[in-house]
């Protein structure tokens, strides 16, 4: 009796659980169940998700090709050499090319955020700072304080 | 007595008279001697100038982007290979010294030319890549420094030239190789070295020839007088003009020496044509006709280059090999005897075949449409005098394969509608900007579907109604709007009728001419229904999509009309491409470049053309309009673009149509590339094309051909995915029937819909989970 009462209490779970999701979820369940594309390679963004419309959501395609993670480190490790050598040109130069291979690398826009600010031109500088905070991801803590720099909390 | 008196006269007459012409002779003499010291002067004075000062105009030198290899990077086999040709790099069996490659199924092995890029070199390496799927997957430096970036030359685009098309490469006597000098002077002036700026002996030889054959059939110039008659005369063969070079010529060797004169010459001799470029000196013809620098050169083509002086158009050697041949080998010949070339040197030499680049190779890309971009952003920044003779070397964004794809893709497009279409051969026109999303770098530009031809730019110059290009505007200033739209909104796309302030009446109709009924606001933006949008555009009000277009980037002024939401706004393609590449790249604008930086002619930096940000739309409206635009192409009016393109290529685009099918529009992007296509007519004719039937499948064309990656949304902060019911855009369940993810930002909808199971609940959870 109790095993049947425990099997019933079981399906009845499970028959409800699966009714749930014929119903609106939490948009961060759908966010997640959804994630069909992955994130950019080496991009910094913590939850991207591509959720294009019919067409690329019935595809999933695992990537097998290695991304350009290493050239990313290279440069982003000599822009920052650069910036530590007040040599300003020089690291906004090496951020752009790092930005040309991923746009979406939060770090290159706070190494232009922070050339910019010693070039005095506050503007660009308050610009890349925004754009880093906005694709920080989960590491925030370096966008967070150039923002406090920068005397414009977020 | 008389006779005494007869004779007097006669005797006074004739001493006065020849005292008088004596005197007259003296002043004349005098005048004479004081105008040819005053002509002398003249001429030091001219010859001295020219000689001391700047000697050439140097135009500008134009660059595409230097190609950077790496693992990750996006690339084709092809462009590597195209890239190589481009900066002249010999395809060979065994990879031995720079500038050289081969092919080995997937892989490509290259030797890389050591270069200098405002200071920094870049050396020399042995490499090998492996291009798979679209994608560099590996890169082993095999000889040299190691490196996980390794970037080649850029390639030589063009130069902005002076009205007279004059090129060279500037050298020093130092880089000539000896032969070289000594060749020059055993063929053309072999009293060089003693002469005092003309050869007596060579004058009175070549006149004796001359006299026997009845008609000028030698010169006896030195190389000083050439050097005069090419740098300061006219090509005239007057007596008189003879002179002053001979004048000149005496004078230049007075002031200058033999070494300087040489260098000069080596500088100036014409010697060879590519288009309307001429190609002077040296250095240049080196490159121009063997793809190498002047140290590279073998007694063969030094022979080559030496014998090409007396005739370049004569002695052309793509046109005329076997005249260009028998010129080489007479030159080695006489080499020689002057004992500068041994028995086996000549041997071997004149067994060497004349050895120049491919005709195909030879032509310098033009790129008329990308330069005068140029030119217009340097233009706020230098003098068109600075530009065309300063030497000014300017490093710009012009991808070479993107480029010659998009050439190709439209070229080949218009021909084909024109065919499918029936339609009068070459009666299209159109053009092409492809720009990289994120950096704003323009990496193409065709304004002519005759891409080298240096006419009206289309795409700068022609401003076209843009047609539903528009519409992203409408729905994001909605989206933005504080009536709480969403993507799930319902909209009626009824007919709809707005009132003028002159009283007049518009009612735009659907392209269909049908109305929808009730529809999803991201299903009126895919499927680009005009009643519904100016239903949208009227609510939301006109102010606020003026003001969303200058936020996009839209600077030239905008009529505040109700036809504005479908698109009564004339761009031009660069204009339009500012606008989407805000759309494609989250929000954030920016001008767009086609320059990154300019040098002297020495290489020193002059000026960088940072990227720049300006301020930014929101991002999470901007996140939802990125998705409609991808419904766009998954099941809208781009949808065909599928049958070209990969399904797992994630798109975003916009089809324009404008009234009697006047101007096919297409904008439309990856992740990393944006592409603006324009096609109609020059006359404004009406054709038979839409933005999907012509525009898009040029656009369609180059994106094939482009290595690129699909766009992956960035989940803005606020934006939430949820499933809604395709009709009634009431939230539904991801098992229902007809639901659709739909993302949304601040305003979702609070009201349920009814539930048909697509599959049993409980199946259905354990796919899921299972």
């Amino acid at each position: 009796m109790k095993l049947v009462s425990m099997s019933t209490i079981g399906a009845l779970a499970i028959v409800l659980v699966g009714c749930q999701s014929g119903y609106p979820q939490t948009s961060s369940t759908v966010a997640q169940a959804q994630v069909h594309s992955p994130t950019p390679r080496g991009s910094e963004a913590a939850a991207t998700v591509s959720m294009a419309p019919a067409r690329s959501q019935s595809v999933v395609k695992t990537p097998v090709e290695p991304g350009p993670d290493s050239v990313l480190t290279d440069i982003r490790r000599e822009a920052i050499a650069a910036l530590k050598n007040e040599q300003w040109q020089s690291s906004i130069a090496l951020a752009e090319q790092g930005l040309r291979i991923d746009r979406r690398q939060a770090s290159f826009y706070l190494i232009l955020s922070e050339s910019y600010l010693a070039l005095g031109d506050a503007v660009q500088a308050q610009r890349f700072a925004d754009q880093a905070s906005r694709l920080c991801g989960r590491d925030c803590r370096e966008s967070e304080r150039l923002q406090k720099k920068l005397r414009l909390p977020k | 007595m008389s006779r005494a008196k007869k004779s007097r006269p006669k005797k006074s007459s004739n001493p006065s008279f020849i005292r008088q012409l004596w005197s007259w002779s003296r002043w004349l003499f005098a005048i004479a001697i004081l105008a040819a010291i005053v002509w002398v002067g003249y001429l030091d004075f001219e010859v001295r100038s020219k000689f001391d000062g700047r000697k050439w105009a140097l135009p500008a030198r134009v660059y595409a982007q230097p190609l950077e290899l790496y693992v990750g990077k996006r690339l084709l086999a092809q462009d590597l290979i195209d890239e190589l040709k481009a900066l002249e790099y010999q395809p060979v069996d065994r990879v031995t010294g720079a500038g050289q490659w081969r092919r080995q199924g997937q892989e490509i092995e290259l030797y890389t030319r050591q270069f200098d890029r405002a200071g920094v070199i870049e050396p020399s390496r042995h490499v090998r890549v492996r291009v798979q799927n679209r994608v560099l997957i590996k890169l082993d430096i095999l000889r040299g420094e190691q490196t996980r970036l390794l970037t080649l030359e850029p390639a030589l685009i063009g130069g902005i030239y002076p009205r007279r098309q004059e090129d060279r490469d500037l050298i020093q006597l130092a880089e000539v190789p000896p032969l070289l000098g000594e060749a020059l002077i055993a063929i053309e002036d072999r009293s060089f070295v003693h002469h005092f700026g003309v050869s007596p002996k060579a004058i009175a030889r070549a006149a004796w020839v001359n006299l026997q054959s009845g008609r000028v059939v030698q010169g006896g110039s030195t190389l000083t007088q050439q050097l005069v008659k090419n740098f300061f005369l006219t090509d005239s063969r007057k007596l008189s003009r003879k002179l002053v070079e001979a004048v000149m010529a005496v004078l230049l060797e007075l002031h200058y020496s033999k070494a300087e004169i040489l260098e000069t010459y080596l500088n100036e001799v014409y010697l060879g044509q590519s288009g309307p470029r001429q190609i002077h000196g040296f250095g240049l013809a080196a490159k121009h006709y063997f793809g190498v620098s002047l140290d590279e050169l073998d007694e063969s083509q030094i022979a080559l280059l030496v014998g090409v002086v007396k005739g370049a158009s004569f002695y052309n050697p793509w046109r005329h090999p076997e005249r260009a041949l028998e010129r080489r080998n007479l030159v080695l010949e006489v080499l020689a005897q002057q004992r500068l070339l041994s028995a086996g040197q000549l041997a071997r030499a004149k067994k060497a075949p004349l050895g120049i680049v491919d005709l195909k190779q030879r032509r310098l890309s033009q790129f008329p449409a990308f330069i005068d971009l140029v030119k217009r952003q340097l233009r706020s920044d230098y003098s068109d005098d600075s530009l065309s003779s300063d030497g000014l070397n300017i490093y710009t964004t012009l991808s070479l394969s993107a480029q010659r794809k998009a050439e190709r893709a439209l070229t080949r497009r218009l021909e084909r509608l024109e065919t499918r279409h029936r339609l009068k051969a070459d009666s299209l026109q159109g053009a092409v900007m492809l720009t990289a999303v994120g950096s704003g770098e323009v990496l193409a530009v065709v304004g002519d579907r005759q891409p080298h031809f240096a006419g009206f730019n289309r795409a700068l110059n022609a401003s076209r109604p843009i047609g539903s290009l528009v519409k992203p505007a409408v729905y994001l200033a909605a989206l933005e709007a504080s009536e709480g739209y969403s993507l799930a909104s319902t909209l009626s796309d009824g007919p709809v009728t707005v009132a003028g302030p002159d009283g007049e009446r518009w009612q735009p109709r659907n392209f269909d001419r049908q109305s929808h009924g009730e529809v999803l606001l991201i299903d009126a933006l895919s499927r680009s229904y005009n009643q519904a949008t100016a239903r949208l555009g009227m609510k939301v009000g006109l102010d606020a999509v003026v003001t969303m277009l200058q936020r996009l980037g839209v600077e030239r002024p905008i009529q505040r009309v109700p036809s504005l939401l479908l698109g009564a706004l004339e761009l031009t393609p660069a204009q339009v491409s500012v606008l989407y590449h805000s759309l494609a790249n989250d929000g954030v604008v920016m001008p767009l470049r086609a320059i990154r930086s300019v040098e002297t002619a020495s290489g020193d930096p002059l000026s960088r053309y940072p990227l720049t940000l300006s301020e930014p739309v929101d991002p999470q409206a901007i996140a939802l309009i990125q998705y409609a635009l991808q419904a766009v192409m998954a099941e809208g009016t781009g949808r065909s673009v599928y049958q070209q393109l990969p399904n797992d290529l994630a798109l975003g685009g916009k089809t324009g149509t404008t009234n009697d099918q006047r101007d096919s529009w297409f904008a439309g992007f990856s992740g990393q590339h944006l592409g603006v296509v324009w096609v109609g007519k020059d006359d404004n004719g009406e054709t038979p094309l839409t933005g999907g039937s012509g525009a898009l499948q040029v656009w369609a064309d180059v994106f094939n051909g482009v290595a690129t990656a699909g766009l992956d949304v960035v989940s803005a902060e606020g934006v939430d995915y949820l499933w809604v019911d395709k009709n009634s855009g009431l939230l539904s369940g991801e098992n229902c029937k007809g639901a659709r993810l739909v993302p949304f930002h601040e305003s979702r909808p609070n009201l349920r819909g009814s539930c048909d199971w697509v599959e049993n609940p409980v199946l259905h959870w354990m796919k899921k989970w299972f």
